[in-house]
């Protein structure tokens, strides 16, 4: 079966991380530099940062913190939607508790993945992810980007 | 050591609320381990310690810095026979190194704690 992650085999899966613990956005840095076949984009404090953001090339992949600041990041996804069409929402949390998952989903996330098991579980479902769209690993698939 | 010691008692260290609560849900699915405590910061972690008396220390490496040396042997005063467990983003062998050397028991990645957390607790384990 051919994949949208596989047909983009050459050029590395572009991503977005929203997250405001700065010691997180550094590890996520860090983690993603060691990972083949991927690249950050882009490491963004809050949602308010994604509007004026400017990139040559949109995301693959938003991951999204669960809660930033005080709030519930789950309306973001729409906004990132809206941005970019094509781009794929990942959920990240700490915060596993019963329903977020479910709600998570709900409101258009591709994924949700628990911050005690990115080591293991991330990579995979980013690429579960890719597959549910024949645009989502398409490098030149620039049309979903409103600038 | 507390007497009861049908369970693993476990102390959890890190600056950030959330991660606590995560950690501390994670661990109450077993039946070996009892969070007795957590602390937000290391001076908070030496008062847990002593009064808590748990049989595992599991430590933010930011907390440990940056006088590493001189804060695990804090906590191995207040604590001298319990095992320190430091999780960290950063798992380059250097920083591992300058943890175990400084007195930490084991050393695991923050980006794996559902994976290596519980057996790094079982290693140390003073359940019998």
């Amino acid at each position: 079966m051919s994949t949208s992650h596989e047909e983009s085999h050459s050029s590395p899966i572009r991503v977005l991380s929203i997250d405001d613990n700065p010691v997180f956005r550094a590890a996520i840095r860090r983690f993603f530099d060691r990972q083949p076949g991927f690249v950050l984009l882009d490491t963004l404090a809050d949602g308010e940062a994604v509007a004026v953001l400017s990139v040559e090339v949109p995301p693959q992949v938003v991951l999204l913190d669960l809660h930033i600041g005080s709030h519930l990041s789950l309306d973001l996804i729409q906004v990132l939607q809206q941005k970019w069409s094509a781009c794929k929402v990942i959920v990240l949390t700490f915060d596993d508790r019963p329903g977020y998952r479910e709600a998570a989903l709900r409101a258009g996330a591709a994924g949700f993945v628990s911050k005690l098991s990115v080591a293991t579980e991330l990579i995979p479902a980013m690429i579960t992810a890719l597959q549910t769209s024949p645009s989502g690993g398409n490098r030149d698939d620039h049309a979903g980007e409103q600038r | 050591m507390p007497a009861s010691s049908d369970k693993n008692h476990v102390l959890i260290v890190n600056d950030r609320q959330e991660i606590l609560d995560s950690i501390a849900r994670f661990l109450s699915a077993y039946d070996d381990v009892k969070v007795v405590g957590t602390a937000r910061g290391l001076e908070g972690a030496v008062t847990c310690a002593r009064e808590l008396q748990p049989h595992i220390v599991v430590c933010d490496y930011s907390a440990l810095k940056p006088a590493m040396l001189e804060r695990i042997a804090a906590l191995r005063e207040t604590l001298p026979r319990a095992c320190m467990i430091v999780m960290s983003y950063d798992d380059e062998s250097t920083e591992q190194q300058a943890a175990l050397e400084a007195g930490a028991s084991d050393f695991i990645s923050k980006f794996n704690l559902a994976d290596d957390l519980l057996p790094a607790i079982r290693r140390c384990s003073f359940v019998t």
